[in-house]
């Protein structure tokens, strides 16, 4: 589920195909064609079951069961699409005459709203337990239009077209707007399924911010494991396996309680393995595949014709996240995905009997290796010179150091708060900021505010204040200069429904202003909440 | 159970049993038998049974499959759980001064990953009735707002119910209540004289879909209990801690 909300955010780039689409589905006993998106949607499901079909029993033995898994796709417009479950919730209306593939195809679309669903779309999501009578696993996403990201400030995309090459074909072929990105994110999140019918869930995700000690010794994992999967030398690359493992062990002595440990070993094993699933099935398209579908049913497949940029992309997300120093979440995706190729490369036939065994990744390649404390001890009394420890511990320093004073500054702000709630509009703030930002938890800080965020008809422009955006889909801004009885705030607004609902509304704070087609603003005695209702102009 | 589920069911309870004003002769005790059902994101899950009983000395609350003996006379509570046909005993801090609540020790690794709401909240006390199992009922309604949450709880309340609620209040449901929650039923007397006899509870957390909960009581009485009420169940042995009381 993270890693899909991490594609939904960082969809990007640009170069978009316009081909003529070929003539809409129209279901057997129903005059109304189906939208656009949603037949490609159910043609880019079809081809998910295609690979699957040809590459799962060599991805992992016993992946099968996979067509069985219902898939909940939620979009932007409200409207709700479930395909194959067995007990559908009661909002949800058969599609007379339309199957895929002997799936039924359900609708909800009592919501719906006027958004245009220009294909292509994409999202992520995860496995969700739901039905009506028989509650079953299903596959849930939540996906919107691509968006065009806006060009940094500062970044002149004509002036600078000429410092970097054309993007090449492979390029524009791992775009996130390419329908292969949603088929992976589909295995990833069906191999999700698979797992939990064959591994026991123990310890619940990490939730964990990191330290100066985490952050340097995380980067060392990191680095060892790139060197490990890129090293011909098996007991070159074996010697880098066993640094991972004394960096790990060092990191985690000085760190992290058992629990937290256990939580990021788990973490590795759910989503390491998920990753490798998508990795493994790329490396066998190599040797062939046979697409299902064409550019007639979805114009922005390429049939997997060029997986090498797939596959550059998790050694390319290793490289990225093993230096970020905030993060320690995200790391399992791809420091899980490289341990599994590890075990691969160096004990074939270690997936049998692997999930059934309860058994982590990290802890199977220390037996494996069969190395005791000592051999780890001795790997990590060489870091300091192999990993230039002083100069990790430099740069994490300085961003750990801020980020702390971030969060004891946003902390010591006292005053009336203002929480805007985006929740309603069912879609993930993209804040735009130039200054610097930080990450605790859930929270994201940004101490010098925020240029502003725009969903739709929703726009929010930021000021020279500190805010933070936190859970998701609220932002909090303080007024450190309210005073009590005065408004502090303007309200501007076309009509009002009621006594707090406002229509084609503006509110003005020292923090930041937001129009939206509809809002409720609710005076609290110790906070003004501002809701935004309605993402789009009627 | 997850937490929030747990939680939901112990305001869904405590808000159900709340109430107070009826003295009823000691030597019967307090029997009180509802269900609850729980919808969410379109399903609406199988009622779970809820049932209390109370004595001046001692009680047992059973929510679901789990058992909470409280023997006060003993000092001890006991945790039930038939699955693994185990019990999980605590001490109960009977002493009249509430311990100061100990604050974990601050971790950065921790920061910002556990909101906890805190509602401001309102009352409508509606000036209509209805009868609800022969009991006239007055509908009152309590609106929390946080500032990423909101919580929303209707009620149906009735004076004339056969249990000794000042006892109930004290026992069961004064525990088991925030600050806010608690001087919010010392501001209207009619949520303190009154048992829930029927609630309907919207929550809308700041991440996840809003849950729906509804429960009802079908049984409010004062009778003798079975035997063995208040004790263990036979055949049921100790655990050492909640990891083996559960079977984890």
């Amino acid at each position: 589920m993270k890693k899909s909300t991490s594609l939904l955010i960082f969809v990007a780039v640009f170069a978009v195909l316009i081909i003529d689409l070929a003539p809409a589905v129209v279901s057997a006993q129903s005059s109304e064609p189906l939208p656009e998106y949603i037949r490609i949607e159910l043609k880019r499901l079809e081809e998910t079951w295609n690979v699957l079909d040809q590459f799962a029993a060599r991805v992992w033995p016993g992946w099968t069961g996979y067509r069985d898994v219902p898939f909940l796709f939620e979009y932007a417009n409200r409207v709700r699409m479930l395909v194959g479950h067995p007990s559908p919730t009661d909002e949800f209306t058969l599609v007379p005459g339309l199957e895929v593939q002997g799936k039924k195809v359900y609708l909800d679309r009592r919501a719906e709203i006027k958004l245009e669903m220009k294909p292509p779309i994409a999202g992520g999501g995860g496995p969700l337990f739901i039905g009506k009578e028989k509650q079953v696993q299903t596959v849930w996403l939540k996906l919107s239009p691509y968006v065009e990201p806006k060009p940094e400030p500062g970044v002149d995309k004509e002036k600078d077209k000429d410092k970097k090459p054309a993007s090449t074909l492979a390029d524009i072929r791992h775009d996130p707007k390419a329908s292969e990105n949603q088929i992976l994110i589909n295995i990833h999140e069906l191999f999700h399924c698979f797992q939990r019918g064959v591994y026991r869930y123990r310890f619940g995700n990490l939730r964990y911010n990191t330290d100066l000690n985490y952050a340097v010794h995380s980067e060392i994992e990191g680095l060892a494991l790139e060197k490990a999967f890129l090293e011909p030398d098996d007991a070159k690359a074996k010697a880098f396996v066993k640094d991972f493992l004394a960096a790990r062990k060092a990191k985690r002595t000085g760190s992290m309680t058992e629990l937290e440990a256990n939580q990021e070993s788990e973490d590795d094993l759910m989503e390491g393995t998920a990753v490798y699933s998508t990795t493994r099935t790329l490396e066998l398209m190599k040797a062939g595949y046979k697409p299902l579908i064409g550019k007639a049913e979805d114009p922005f497949f390429f049939g997997f014709a060029d997986v090498a940029p797939y596959i550059d992309k998790e050694i390319r997300a290793l490289e990225i996240g093993r230096s970020d120093s905030m993060e320690a979440k995200m790391k399992c995706y791809q420091y899980g995905c490289v341990q599994a190729l590890l075990l691969s490369r160096f004990f074939p036939g270690w997936q049998d009997g692997f999930f059934q065994g309860q058994k982590f990744l990290d802890a199977l390649l220390r037996d494996k290796m069969g190395l005791s404390d000592a051999d780890l001890a001795a790997a990590a009394a060489g870091f300091k010179d192999r990993y230039r420890i002083a100069d990790l511990e430099k740069t994490h320093g300085e961003v750990i150091s801020n980020r702390d004073k971030a969060y004891w500054m946003i902390q010591a702000r006292k005053g009336r708060v203002y929480a805007v709630n985006f929740k309603p509009t069912e879609e993930y703030l993209s804040v735009r900021c130039s200054g610097p930002q930080y990450k605790l938890g859930l929270l994201h800080i940004y101490p010098e505010g925020i240029d502003g965020l725009e969903i739709r008809d929703v726009k929010l422009t930021g000021a020279k204040s500190p805010i933070v955006q936190d859970e998701l889909y609220f932002l909090r801004w303080v007024d450190t200069e309210s005073r009590p009885g005065a408004k502090g705030y303007e309200l501007k607004f076309a009509s009002r429904e009621g006594s707090d609902v406002y229509v084609d509304a503006e509110v003005k704070t020292g923090g930041f202003t937001l129009k939206a087609p509809k809002i409720r603003v609710q005076e609290m005695k110790d906070f003004v909440k501002i809701t935004v209702l309605e993402k789009i102009k009627q | 159970m997850s937490k929030e589920i747990r939680s939901a069911w112990i305001i869904a309870i405590a808000v159900i049993l709340f109430a107070a004003g009826l003295v009823l002769p000691a030597a019967a005790d307090d029997h009180v038998v509802g269900s609850g059902k729980r919808t969410y994101m379109g399903r609406t899950f199988p009622p779970q049974p809820s049932e209390i009983w109370l004595a001046a000395d001692r009680a047992s609350v059973r929510e679901g499959v789990l058992t909470i003996i409280y023997r006060w006379d003993l000092g001890k509570q006991w945790t039930i759980f038939p699955r693994t046909k185990k019990y999980l005993e605590e001490p109960i801090d009977t002493s009249a001064a509430p311990k100061p609540e100990e604050k974990p020790a601050f971790r950065i690794q921790e920061a910002g990953w556990n909101y906890q709401p805190v509602y401001e909240w309102s009352v409508k006390v509606a000036g209509e009735t209805e009868v609800i199992d022969g009991r006239t009922c007055r509908k009152v309604i309590m609106t929390g707002v946080a500032e990423y949450s909101e919580e929303t709880r209707t009620l149906w309340l009735a004076k004339d119910v056969p249990i000794d609620m000042a006892r109930y209040f004290e026992k069961i449901v004064k525990p088991g209540l925030d600050p806010a929650m608690a001087a919010l039923y010392k501001d209207y007397p009619i949520l303190r004289e009154s048992l829930v006899v029927k609630s309907d509870i919207i929550m809308i957390p700041p991440i996840a879909p809003e849950s729906h909960w509804e429960a009802a009581h079908t049984t409010i009485e004062s009778v003798d209990p079975p035997p063995g009420t208040y004790d263990i169940p036979a055949g049921f042995t100790k655990a050492a801690n909640r990891a083996e009381l559960f079977g984890r």
